[in-house]
């Protein structure tokens, strides 16, 4: 075994905050996605087939917010709390950060094979025999498996490596670290906006959603290199 | 205990250096500081291949800094680390054959026993799986609690128990004794001497407990103030210092102008711990004038360097020399003479 699947196994040996919780939080969204959309239906007294409905139903991103806010924290303590006992294993820091990006890229791909199972069961039973729309949304591809396996995984992948991010800052440079990581992303993103105010109208009737992919692996790639180059001097312990 | 006897190795300086051409690591002027805290100031030592060395020291002497040096842990601000002929920071052949958990190690919050059981054959490539699970039988380390709930003593267990169990070529223990009741203690020594015996490797052991881990070491070096103030094979080390003790007034006659590095008094009474061999004279001058002279532990030899550093920076109360009154320690005015810079 190299010193890179050694750390994958290292993350990896709690499965249940891997590949339990994750499926916990998809239940529970789930559950709640149900509950809004009969209360809607019913309020609303709109039949399940009904266009109207099914252009709505589809809107919902309650699983994207779930699991982004879990990954992200997931992320951070992938850094923060095992980068030192990776340490006392006698692991280097490239190492360690090589294989944590292994590991959450193998939870990313993990989450997009949930995701699409439970697509084709929901495509299956017919939305689950009550008109429901969890998977079967806009944001993941609108029943599109191979679009909802590219969305979860990039997804997945972004938010668990901005996490490492800033569990790396931290361990770098304390708790200012990731305040001033996030004052100064916060700073970058206002100017680009409204930099690009003026021809915002003109790039929305432009926009690929090929965008969206290399914006992501944009990120996941400056998130890795910040990973990498805050671990370098971080103190270990 | 071996006596200092007359030819017993001189001390050269302050620290009696020993190189070891078969050093597993050598550190060559290291120095760290931490904002303005100096840390380590000009660290110069080896530890011997296979052999078990004690770092000891007073808290806050540098001992972890030096270890985290060596483990690959922390980078110098000056000076080289070589840990198996290589520096150690980011070289991976160095770092899978070094183990060094800390002795306030931080865990992941639901990271149990099992876990590290789990993981570590993967990193250790001399994992001995029969004897980790020994050893949290013998320790009684929990095998359902979340390392982060242990208590103090049974974290030190798993540290124990990561390391002896590597097999590391090198392998760090950073004062793994902490709450360990005395039995626990006892076992872990007696596992370090046989597994040592059997699969010699190269350990440094960071402790207080000076008197109760003595017989495991063949080597010590002293840290104090992020310096090395003794470095030398455990009888050598014995015999670089001596005691006396009677009434005050004859044991000054006794020591002359002789270093001090450590002095005790109770009413007219003294006891000092002269720095350097005993010679004739002294000898002499003692049966003539009554004075009582023995040799020191290395638990006293430790206590007083770091007693005579504390003095010679400006009157921190000294380390208690073991076995005399520890209720009345003064400072006889010319104490400071041979004190240490």
């Amino acid at each position: 075994m190299n010193a890179t699947t050694a750390v994958l196994r290292l993350q990896l040996v709690r499965r249940g905050t891997w590949f339990v919780v994750p499926l916990v939080i998809v239940g529970v969204t789930a559950v709640v996605t149900l509950v809004i959309q009969l209360a809607i239906q019913r309020a609303l007294g709109v039949p399940p087939d009904a266009a109207e409905w099914i252009e709505g139903a589809r809107g919902t991103a309650v699983l994207q917010w779930g699991l982004s806010g879990y990954l992200v924290s997931l992320g951070v303590a992938s850094v923060a709390s095992v980068f030192p006992v990776a340490g006392a294993l006698g692991t280097t820091r490239r190492d360690f950060t090589t294989g944590t990006l292994l590991t959450h890229a193998v939870a990313s791909a993990y989450l997009s094979a949930v995701l699409v199972a439970l697509l084709g069961l929901e495509l299956l039973t017919g939305h689950w025999f009550l008109g429901i729309y969890l998977l079967d949304t806009t944001l993941l591809g609108s029943g599109n498996a191979a679009v909802l396996v590219l969305v979860t995984f990039l997804g997945s992948l972004t938010a668990l490596t901005i996490g490492s991010a800033f569990g790396a800052v931290w361990l770098r440079f304390g708790p200012r670290g990731p305040l001033a990581v996030s004052a100064a992303v916060v700073l970058v993103l206002a100017v680009a906006l409204l930099a690009a105010a003026p021809q915002l109208a003109d790039l929305a009737q432009v926009f690929e959603a090929w965008w969206l992919v290399v914006a992501a692996g944009a990120v996941v790639a400056l998130a890795s290199a910040g990973t990498a180059a805050s671990l370098r001097r971080a103190a270990n312990r | 205990m071996k006596s200092p006897t007359a030819d017993a190795p001189a001390p050269s300086g302050a620290a009696a250096r020993s190189p070891h051409a078969d050093a597993a690591v050598t550190v060559t002027d290291l120095r760290r500081r931490f904002r303005s805290a100096v840390a380590l100031d000009g660290v110069s030592t080896s530890f011997r291949r296979d052999a078990v060395t004690g770092l000891l020291g007073r808290n806050g002497a540098g001992k972890t800094t030096l270890l985290s040096l060596v483990a690959g842990q922390d980078v110098p601000d000056a000076g080289s680390v070589r840990v198996f002929g290589r520096a150690p920071f980011e070289d991976a052949s160095v770092l899978a054959r070094t183990s060094f958990v800390r002795d306030d190690q931080r865990w992941p919050d639901d990271f149990r026993i099992g876990h590290v059981l789990d993981v570590a054959p993967a990193f250790h490539a001399g994992w001995d799986a029969a004897l980790a699970r020994t050893l949290v039988a013998d320790l009684r380390v929990p095998t359902r609690t979340p390392i982060k709930k242990m208590s103090r003593g049974q974290t030190s267990a798993v540290s124990i128990v990561l390391g002896l169990a590597s097999r590391a070529p090198l392998t760090i223990f950073d004062e793994p004794y902490l709450g360990l009741d005395a039995t626990a203690r006892q076992l872990f020594y007696d596992h370090l001497i046989a597994d040592h015996a059997e699969h010699p490797r190269t350990v440094v052991l960071s402790t207080h407990l000076v008197e109760e881990s003595e017989a495991l070491l063949e080597h010590v070096v002293v840290l104090d103030e992020g310096r090395v103030r003794l470095d030398a094979d455990v009888d050598a080390a014995r015999a670089l210092a001596w005691s006396v003790a009677g009434p005050a007034g004859v044991v000054d006659r006794v020591v002359g102008d002789r270093p001090v590095l450590a002095r005790h008094g109770l009413g007219g009474l003294a006891s000092v711990t002269v720095e350097g061999r005993l010679d004739d004279d002294a000898r002499r001058a003692a049966a003539e004038l009554g004075a009582e002279i023995g040799p020191v532990s290395l638990q006293q030899m430790v206590a007083a360097l770091g007693a005579s550093s504390a003095d010679a920076a400006g009157g921190a109360t000294p380390a208690r020399d073991a076995g005399h009154a520890p209720d009345a320690p003064h400072h006889h005015p010319d104490a400071r003479r041979g004190a240490r810079p």
